[in-house]
């Protein structure tokens, strides 16, 4: 039933938008294509490459396979794709963790942003959640601050590693309010989290579906959002913005990338495969109910928005003397 | 009250026929996958994920949980049959299970591991019935410096799995904690002995480690002796367990249930923690220890009790705190979120049909697994009744497809064939494997976690001390040490062990 209507909406829409009509012009895919996640399974870019691989699979008659390939804070997968042939065969779903935060904190990065992509599409976007254990006297971003003030250095943040996202943002946050604090590192976002339910760690910044649950369940509580409007899945939290902190507005997005040179007419029905998918009935709710927001950038804006976002991370990481070490 | 309402409740979800039919497809699938090398039990899930798309919630994980204890299941038979274990908590049924088949008795073994695992499982999932509510917070209190403390528990634990000397356990705890620390550093990043290779980057893969010590080593063994022996004994009494089997593995099953159920309750860790600790339990607590790593019984249903409870028991903080046993869970959680269901404190409670609908099929599960083993086991021995000429080149060449599809690496077929002739050298000097395997599963978790408590701590070691649950945990660990050295068990010189196990008649 959903494969055939995601199946009609595919077809409506290559139909109907005659600018890429050109698209149609190549039989491609004439064999599996492969789309590299360079993280681990279960996580949010492997669930949304797998949405997205299932629903292309069916809609082109064609496997479309996931393949993981984890390490380095992302950074190996996504330099397989980098050096892969460029023939539409090899692609990489990516987080924004090693497209615009990881090449703005390490010094020697093996493939370059934005040289080395064609940008094809993203798909959707979230902001992190900033929650504090629930047993401190916080419950909003002034006493956040007056308590890290009275408490210098005694303040932990957990993150879901080194170099990403959810270790950057609360960094920078730090230095912007002038806060002492340490980073707990931990190998995922659900360690992480947990150990803020627990009281191992002060706060944390992590994606909403992640931190929804000890929310709920009292144990956390959330102070912030990062995002630029405030998040479905918590309609009372503020966005950091409304707080009086525009600087630090950051949301992460997920999207499809090809290797550098991979032919325009194979981008182009990619790029309308991903937008299909996106559009069709159902998926903005399925996407919200996960805490994403659907975003559909493609080409130039998506190339646009992912430079803007890596200068952003690079001006950060410098002024607040940021460097991950070594290699 | 609550408790029979959970279990009758779980029951009715689990025994519908659309879920009966999607616990029986998962067991099914599960068991092939874990007994054909080359594509495992992540694998097979990551590629079922998008047909959960289009399943119902529960049906979903009472299938992907199927295909994942099918498998942990089907990886102790690889264990008994092909001194092959599949998984960190089948290592130590190699122990005792692969003497066991080389005497003849596969198919006892085989029985009696099948069903301690049922037995186990009844037991725990009654425990987890009763007392989940109170468990799932426990896990919680648990910070970096309690794990520190249970993971250095673990280790000396291990160290007297072996009649190794100490010097020599201790030795294999640290070669394993060194091949452990290959890969990405937590707080900086960097990468530690990775050599630039891309598969260490993220740590040395455990299949191309426990297939190189152990079913690498064992073919290079057999391969350089001359007499070739033609095949493994097989005959129709060794297939049933005996009289004796079962008179002397009732204890142990129940210890190792008790145990398992105890340590399933930690997250990330629990099922492979109690299969070590349930077999240096079980060595410790017989009354001829010498039996052990010669193929006693104790050592292949305690440990396989404890696993099978702790796999059980695992679901408390996996459903409960969203932290996965292993890869393959992590990926049955994600598929759990694409439902709309977010793992965390709230999952027995907002969905209680689920949760316990789950157990319950595990339950089921494992009383299918039962049935659809102990049909096969003549069908396994049989298979080991093959000439070694013959049985031999089809292991290796699966043991090289299951080492690759881990990570799609040909130097990890290289860094088990390394360990292959490492682990030769092992059996030269008399060095038991176990603790290194265990050791190198153990090694981020005891880092990470000591570097975490010491930037809570300012640096300062004490606070493994000031902590009472590490405290408390350190303090019965080193009761433990000192037991055993007032004790003083004979500690048996392992060459001429070895040297025996490897002349055993056919």
């Amino acid at each position: 039933m959903i494969l055939n209507k995601i199946g009609l909406a595919l077809a409506v829409v290559t139909s109907t938008l005659s600018g890429y009509a050109y698209a149609q012009g190549t039989d491609y895919p004439t064999q599996n294509v492969r789309i590299i996640v360079p993280f681990t399974p279960g996580g949010g870019t492997d669930l949304t490459a797998r949405i997205v691989a299932d629903a292309l699979s069916k809609a082109w008659g064609q496997s479309i396979v996931v393949e993981n390939r984890p390490g380095a804070a992302s950074q190996i997968g996504i330099d397989y794709v980098a050096k892969a042939k460029p023939d539409g065969y090899t692609l990489l779903w990516s987080s924004a963790d090693g497209i615009s935060v990881l090449p703005a904190v390490k010094p020697k990065m093996p493939y370059k942003i934005p040289e080395s992509f064609e940008f094809v599409s993203t798909f959707s976007s979230f902001p992190l959640i900033l929650g504090v254990y629930s047993k401190l006297p916080i419950t909003n971003m002034k006493e956040f601050i007056d308590y890290a003030k009275a408490n210098p250095g005694k303040m932990h943040y957990s993150s879901s590693g080194a170099g990403g996202g959810g270790h950057l943002q609360p960094a920078y946050m730090a230095k912007e309010l002038g806060l002492d604090v340490k980073h707990v590192p931990y190998d995922s976002a659900a360690p992480a989290t947990v150990a803020v339910a627990g009281g191992h760690a002060e706060f944390t910044d992590v994606a909403p579906s992640t931190v929804s649950p000890y929310i709920k369940d009292g144990t956390i509580r959330a102070i912030a959002t990062s995002g630029r409007n405030r998040t479905i899945l918590f309609p009372d939290v503020p966005t950091v913005s409304e707080l009086g902190y525009p600087d630090l507005t950051e949301d992460f997005f997920y999207g499809m990338y090809a290797p550098a040179g991979t032919p325009a007419e194979i981008v182009a029905k990619l790029r309308d495969g991903v937008q299909s998918v996106l559009k069709s009935p159902g998926m903005a709710e399925r996407l919200r109910a996960l805490g994403l927001e659907p975003l559909g950038l493609t080409g130039e804006e998506f190339k646009a928005f992912a430079v803007a976002d890596l200068n952003r991370w690079t001006k950060i990481a410098k002024a607040i003397d940021f460097q991950l070490s070594g290699q | 009250m609550d408790f029979l309402q959970s279990l009758l409740m779980g029951f009715s979800v689990a025994m519908t026929p659309e879920n009966l039919l999607f616990c029986l497809v998962g067991a099914t699938v599960g068991t092939a996958v874990g007994v054909l090398p080359g594509i495992g039990p992540v694998t097979t899930i990551a590629m079922l994920i998008p047909l959960t798309f289009h399943m119902p919630a529960i049906g979903s994980l009472i299938m992907l949980a199927g295909i994942y204890y099918g498998a942990n299941h089907a990886g102790s038979t690889t264990a008994i049959m092909l001194n092959m274990p599949g998984e960190p908590s089948s290592v130590v049924v190699c122990l005792d299970g692969y003497p066991l088949a080389k005497k003849g008795r596969a198919g006892a073994a085989l029985a009696m591991s099948a069903v301690s695992s049922f037995v186990a499982g009844c037991v725990a999932f009654m425990i987890v019935a009763a007392l989940s509510p109170q468990l799932s917070h426990i896990a919680l209190a648990f910070g970096p410096t309690e794990y520190f403390a249970t993971i250095v528990m673990a280790l000396i634990m291990a160290s007297i799995l072996t009649d190794d000397s100490l010097l020599t356990t201790l030795g294999m705890c640290m070669i394993g904690l060194l091949i452990g620390s290959i890969g990405t550093d937590l707080t900086t990043g960097d990468e530690r002995y990775a050599f630039g290779i891309p598969s260490l980057s993220d740590g040395a893969n455990f299949v191309a480690v426990a297939v190189g010590l152990y079913a690498f080593t064992e073919i290079i063994e057999y391969s350089g002796t001359t007499a070739i022996r033609q095949k493994m004994s097989f005959s129709f009494r060794g297939l049933v367990p005996s009289r004796d089997d079962l008179a002397r593995s009732w204890k142990p099953i129940m210890r190792g249930t008790a145990l398992g159920s105890a340590f399933g309750i930690f997250p990330g860790t629990g099922p492979m923690l109690s299969s070590f600790v349930g077999y240096s339990m079980e060595k410790r607590l017989a009354d001829d220890p010498s039996r052990f790593g010669k193929g006693a019984i104790e050592g292949v249903v305690g440990p396989e009790a404890a696993a099978n409870a702790a796999a059980i028991t695992h679901f408390i903080p996996m459903l409960t705190l969203g932290i996965p046993a292993g890869a393959a869970m992590a990926i049955m959680l994600g598929a759990l979120q694409i439902q709309g269901i977010a793992p965390g404190p709230g999952v027995m409670t907002d969905h209680p049909a689920l949760f316990w609908g789950l157990i319950a099929s595990m339950w089921i599960g494992n009383l299918m697994l039962l049935v659809l083993n102990l049909p096969l086991i003549g069908l396994w021995v049989r298979l080991l009744g093959m000439p070694f000429h013959v049985l031999y080149p089809p292991i290796i060449a699966f043991s090289c497809i299951g080492v690759y599809s881990e990570q799609n690496s040909y130097f990890d077929i290289l860094f088990a064939a390394g360990l292959g002739l490492l682990g030769i050298l092992f059996r030269i000097l008399g060095a038991n494997p176990a603790p290194l395997i265990l050791s190198v599963v153990l090694e981020p978790l005891l880092e990470q976690n000591f570097r975490r408590a010491m930037i809570i701590g300012n640096g300062d070691v004490s606070v493994f001390l000031k902590n009472p649950i590490s405290l408390g945990i350190l303090l019965f660990t080193a009761a433990v040490m000192i037991y055993f050295k007032v004790k003083k068990k004979t500690i048996i010189d392992d060459v001429v062990n070895l040297d025996d196990k490897a002349r055993e008649p056919a």
